[in-house]
């Protein structure tokens, strides 16, 4: 039987790879870096 | 239950990003087939199978801008489908050959549909993670 946190992890490591992807293509709406305050 | 529940959401979440970047649906294809959620939870549906209909629907969907020419080992693994779809026709057993023709066919095609689908480098990098996170459930059953 698997054991539900291995499972936990590995689908916690998909969804933030699967974020990171649709960053890197422009699919996710990107936080432009502000200017520093002068 | 529980399990299930997170697995589904995740699921969905691949499913509707699949929209935006349609390679999502063949890394939920891959992802699904290698951890084989029906082994230990219990969804309505089949995963690989909602994937699977939605990657081959999404074809059209696909952003065909940059036509490279599709590799080598793509031509060899139609050869190779071919080969075995044709060795089962005339197998000296067929009833035992179909059962094995069943599974085997699907890994080649999976082969085969990579290059269609994964177009950049992010993307054949997240269908590696995904794979290896599929696998990791299952060893780390084992670590632990």
């Amino acid at each position: 039987m698997i054991d539900s946190l291995s499972v936990l992890v590995s689908l916690v490591i998909l969804v933030v790879a699967v974020r990171k992807m649709l960053t890197i293509e422009k699919k996710l709406p990107y936080k432009k870096p502000q200017a520093p305050n002068r | 239950m529980k399990l299930s529940i997170l697995l589904v959401l995740t699921a969905l979440f691949m499913l509707v990003n699949g929209f935006e970047c349609p390679a999502l649906f063949y890394i939920g294809y891959l992802w699904a087939s290698v951890l084989y959620p029906a082994a230990f939870s219990d969804t309505l549906v089949s995963f690989s199978l909602v994937f699977g209909v939605f990657a081959i629907l999404s074809y059209g969907l696909i952003d065909k801008k940059e036509k490279g020419s599709f590799p080598l080992v793509f031509y060899l693994a139609i050869l190779f489908a071919t080969w075995v779809s044709f060795t089962a026709i005339f197998a000296e057993r067929p009833h035992d050959a179909w059962l094995k023709w069943n599974w085997a066919i699907q890994a080649i095609l999976i082969a085969v549909a990579m290059p269609i689908f994964l177009r950049t480098r992010a993307q054949i990098e997240t269908a590696f993670i995904a794979v290896f996170s599929a696998i990791s459930a299952h060893v780390m059953t084992a670590g632990i």
